[in-house]
């Protein structure tokens, strides 16, 4: 018999078997689509950054006094040119001003403004906006008072393209939204808080207001530039840090390039730390969607066990008689590599559409994965084969006396008689029939229930993930804001003695009722080979108002750092130990990095890990006695909050005065994306779930052929007959939901122990399931189950029941 | 043509110009051609004919089955062709019963559940107990707790006759009943059919095997899907034991 004779006998089962066929290809489809699709979008991600940040002419290389300090804007940006030497190209002045910004209608939304002054007198060539709606700003709007509003910030409020800001206590006219390539990244750190793109306001406007509204005429503190082509970036880098104390000797300089620029780095490090957790979430789809495959085209080669043993007892060569199903697995293979390259379209678009509307980036490029897609093809090809492989295998192994006998007396189909036997069951036979269909055949149902429990355990898992970023934020508002929920935070624009009339203001303010003064600054811990970014908020310890549950009540001993617990796990050091603490020093009008050895005092238990206290006593080793830059104030009762953020907003030298529970919420929004995605894996992991139990009831159909017809002969109607496998596949569904649930609590568990504490090391997520994600699984799972066998109603309404009972095996 | 097997009794079984038509790629094949037939109660009716001669598609009409494309079929007083599909069900719940050449018992049921599935869809009380009395009935008493694969091909064909017996339906409907088992266990089938009707059932055996016609009170041959004979075994009706094959 030639490979067409086959080819044609395969064809038929195609035909008699297509719906099973399109939804095995489904599944796998849908896994590798997942692979695909995900996949795809990291890459889109990475090349739209690469293509924001060249289309828009990124700075190479950023020169800035040390915070606090202004230089002329001339003399800045010609000690720069004069220093940079014959590879610097193009520099451009500007002011970066940290002032409090109100939006919205009745400037009900307070933020952290970013306000940046640029030369509008030229065309910007560095670092140029792209605008999302109104218009730009140009030559025209040099000594005007218009101004650009970021993107994200707009978004995030809902705010029209045009409208009113005000600007430390000034109302300023924003002609457009924009993206800039320097403030792509809405998240920074900020002592224990993180700021996102709710509370950190953006804004692009002509340096000559900016100078007006920081209070700064002529000034600037910020120098962008390229690096003309032939140069190397870290050539001129240097050149710069080596001539800039000649050119500007007065002022402690910092040159930094972009490509070192930690929030730049973070936005590519998050799309690889994303895609590891999402190709865990991938590949576990693909195992389940696998698994059913296997489990499907086990049950459907055993139908055909009784041909293979025709065709034994024919004398047909086994590598002859495994054609026809390696054929339908083949088949199978080619429909799933078509659906999935479909499947990975849908999911790649959805997935994307996801991510712009999160993470608006001025520029896409979204070109087709081929590569990736190829993979994806290569394991939806290889998944419907190796399944089916063991089933063939076995099937011609099988003695043709066996393989000839019909189905219900070949050895091994009645493994759970003796059980059912031995076990009473109450009702009739009808009621005890789900239960009965079950326990007589436990291997196939086991791999069903496998089938189910496997697909649905990622869905628990991602819902978990999600549940657990919940959980860890709400932990680390519940550290930041816990011994007063009425919190405002107030940082100021630049550092100032305690004594100094601007922190005066804010601590005698007659709408204060309480305050703590405080001194924020980055720092890292090092311990062996383990180096940990911490923001150190240097504060009276001995205040409950701004030191974390518990550590006020302890006597921390001079000199000790109070850290997080996911800083003391990496570092390996408890209470008593002692880290390396690298922190600024204050030197002349800059300051160095100087290395001091620090007892670990406390551990708070915090899920940040970069968070770290010290006693405001000790700040004499950071050269900086009796300074502060940021302060916590309690409103008087009767005070509302926003009367006090208004007030202290309205201060002179305040940067931003934000409510500690408007920091809160902006964790959120950066875990956005994340659930956005994760609800992508579950309205797909739904499918796959009702596609795995469709295909259970149909294949078991189809086995039942003529119990159903022996039923229906005796006068039991169509929805009877229905309802018991409605009740068998329920039933079965619970099993599978147990599974799911159990090993989905095993893989979040896992992931969050092993694949997250590497993609995000700065969070100790803590493991957490809410009650609503078990809900929503065991929902799906309940409503694919039970679902699954209604769509075979019509089927069995249509049987020939006399061909059906006639058919002698 | 009409033929009256016998003067009496109301008949329990009454087809009237039954034709069934099917259509297929090659045209239309007349499976039946306006078959006239009446049965009486408590006998036993053996249907012969050769492959294809239409008795089958008797057997499924009077069982509603199958519904014919013309005439009209009454049995037990209910006009089946009609009732309404879900009528139909009754029907068969209430009316009919079924022996299958392939017995057709289901496998994960033992052989006592399967006998009283037939009588709880009935909806006979004390099911469990009818099935019992079922069971030794047919001389399965000792084998209740038994599955279908762990009973031999006689076993599981008296089981669906106790299964049939159980629904306590007046006619019983066999098709080719003996077609999978060997002589003596045929043998057995067949006289089991046959006590049946000693009990008030009418029973109706389809076959091809012209011996078992022996042993029927009527005889009704087809041929190309008409009705050629209806009448009593020459000689009157004999006991199984008589018959060879």
């Amino acid at each position: 018999m030639g490979v067409r004779f086959w080819l044609r006998w395969s064809w038929r089962d195609l035909r008699g078997r297509l719906l099973q066929v399109v939804a095995i290809a489904t599944i796998i489809a849908l896994g590798s689509g997942i692979y695909a699709g995900l996949g795809s979008t990291s890459v889109w991600r990475r090349q739209a950054l690469d293509a924001s940040f060249s289309g828009l002419a990124a700075h190479d290389i950023e020169v800035s006094p040390v915070a606090g300090f202004f230089v002329p804007q001339d003399q800045l940006l010609g000690a720069v040119r004069a220093a940079g030497g014959p590879g610097l190209g193009a520099a451009e002045a500007r002011l970066v001003a940290d002032l409090p910004v109100r939006a919205g209608r009745r400037g009900q939304i307070p933020a952290a403004g970013v306000v940046v002054g640029v030369d509008l007198a030229q065309p910007v060539e560095i670092d140029r906006w792209k605008v999302t709606a109104g218009r730009s700003l140009g030559p025209g709007d040099a000594q005007g008072s218009s101004a650009l509003l970021d993107e994200h910030f707009a978004q995030a409020h809902h705010l029209p393209p045009t409208g009113t800001i005000v600007i430390a206590g000034t109302p300023v006219h924003y002609v457009g939204t924009v993206l800039e390539p320097e403030y792509l990244s809405t998240t920074t750190t900020f002592g224990a808080t993180i700021q996102g793109a709710a509370t950190r306001a953006v804004i692009f406007a002509p340096i000559g207001l900016v100078q007006r509204l920081a209070d700064q005429p002529g000034q600037a503190n910020d120098v962008v530039a390229r690096v003309r082509s032939g140069y190397s970036v870290d050539h001129v880098a240097s050149t710069l840090s080596r001539n800039l104390p000649i050119t500007l000797p007065d002022v402690a300089m910092t040159v930094a390039m972009r490509k070192d620029d930690p929030i730049t780095r973070s936005l590519y490090d998050e799309i690889s730390s994303e895609q590891q957790i999402f190709d865990v979430f991938a590949l576990l789809i693909l195992a389940g969607a696998g698994f059913a495959a296997f489990n499907l085209t086990r049950r459907v080669v055993e139908s055909q066990r009784r041909d293979i043993g025709i065709a034994m007892a024919l004398g047909v060569p086994p590598g002859e008689i495994a054609m026809r199903p390696i054929i339908l697995a083949v088949e199978v293979a080619v429909a799933g590599v078509a659906l999935g390259v479909l499947a990975g379209w849908g999911v790649g678009v959805w997935v994307l559409r996801i991510i712009r509307s999160e993470l608006p980036l001025p520029i896409w490029h979204t070109p087709w994965q081929g590569a990736l897609f190829l993979r994806a093809a290569a394991l939806a090809l290889i998944i419907p084969l190796a399944g089916s492989a063991y089933p063939v295998w076995r099937a011609i192994r099988v003695a043709p006396t066996d393989a000839l006998l019909p189905p219900h007396l070949r050895s091994g189909r009645h493994r759970g008689s003796g059980m059912l036997r031995k076990i009473p069951l109450p009702g009739s036979t009808m009621a005890q029939a789900p239960v009965r269909r079950i326990t007589i055949a436990p291997t196939r149902s086991l791999m069903t229930v496998l089938a189910i429990g496997l697909i649905l355990a990622p869905l628990l898992a991602a819902l978990g993930a999600t549940d657990s970023a919940t959980a860890t934020i709400d932990a680390g508002t519940r550290l930041l804001s816990g011994n007063s929920a009425d919190q405002l935070l107030v940082s100021l624009t630049t550092y100032l003695p305690s004594t100094a009339p601007t922190v005066s203001a804010l601590v005698d303010s007659p709408l204060v009722a309480r305050s703590a003064l405080g001194l924020n600054t980055g720092g890292y811990l090092l311990r062996g080979d383990t180096t940990v970014a911490v923001s150190i908020s240097m504060v009276d310890l001995s205040d409950p108002l701004v030191t974390p549950a518990g550590v006020a009540s302890k006597k921390i001993a001079p000199g000790s750092i109070v850290i997080a617990s996911k800083a003391a796990a990496d570092l390996g050091v408890g209470v008593g130990g002692n880290v390396v603490l690298r922190h600024p020093f204050a030197q002349g009008s800059g300051y160095r990095f100087v290395d001091t050895v620090a007892p670990v005092g406390a551990i708070v238990n915090s899920p940040y890990r970069f968070v770290a206290y010290m006693d405001l006593y000790d700040e004499p080793m950071m050269g900086l006695s009796g300074i502060v830059n940021t302060a916590t104030l309690v409103p008087k009762p009767g005070v509302s909050m926003d009367t006090l953020q208004r007030e202290i907003s309205s201060q002179p030298g305040v940067a931003w005065a934000l409510p500690a529970s408007a920091l809160a919420d902006t964790v959120r929004d950066i875990l956005d994306v994340v659930t956005g995605l994760f609800i992508v894996l579950q309205i797909v992991i739904g499918m796959l779930a009702f596609l795995v139990a469709y295909n259970s009831t149909k294949v078991g159909t189809d086995e039942r052929a003529r119990e159903h017809a022996t039923m229906m002969a005796f006068g039991v109607g169509v929805p009877r007959v229905v309802l018991i496998g409605v009740i068998e596949s329920v039933l079965l569904g619970v099993m599978g939901i147990g599974v799911g649930l159990g090993v989905g609590i095993l893989v979040l568990h896992w992931v969050l122990g092993t694949v997250f504490p590497a993609a995000v090391p700065e969070l100790a997520v803590l493991p957490s399931i809410a009650v609503s994600s078990f809900v929503i699984t065991v929902v799906i799972g309940l409503v694919a189950t039970a679902s699954a066998p209604t769509l075979v109603a019509r089927q069995l309404g249509r049987m020939d029941l006399p061909s059906t009972l006639r058919y002698v095996e | 043509m009409i033929l009256h097997p016998t003067e009496g009794p109301t008949p329990i079984i009454e087809l009237r110009g039954v034709t069934k038509r099917f259509e297929t790629p090659a045209g239309t094949v007349v499976a039946l051609d306006r078959a006239d037939l009446s049965v009486e109660p408590a006998q036993l009716v053996v249907v012969l004919g050769p492959s294809g001669s239409g008795k089958t598609t008797l057997l499924n009409m009077i069982g509603a089955l199958d519904t014919p494309t013309e005439g009209s079929i009454e049995v037990a007083g209910k006009r089946v062709t009609d009732l309404s599909r879900s009528q139909l069900f009754g029907f068969r719940r209430q009316t009919v019963t079924f022996i299958f050449q392939a017995f057709n018992l289901f496998p994960e049921l033992t052989a006592l559940e399967n006998v009283r599935f037939g009588a709880e869809i009935s909806g006979h009380r004390s099911a469990a107990e009818l099935a019992v009395r079922m069971l030794e009935d047919v001389e399965l008493g000792d084998r209740v707790q038994h599955f279908p694969h762990e009973l031999s091909g006689g076993e599981q064909q008296r089981v669906a006759i106790a299964r049939s017996l159980a629904t306590g339906n007046p006619v019983l409907l066999a098709d080719e009943p003996t077609g999978e088992l060997d002589f003596r266990t045929g043998i057995q089938i067949l006289r089991l059919l046959r006590d049946r009707t000693n009990d008030g059932k009418t029973v109706v055996v389809v076959t091809h095997n012209r011996e078992i016609s022996r042993m029927a009170d009527v005889v009704v041959e087809l041929s190309d899907g008409h009705i050629v004979s209806s009448a009593p075994p020459p000689g009157g009706p004999v006991d199984a034991t008589e018959l060879r094959w």
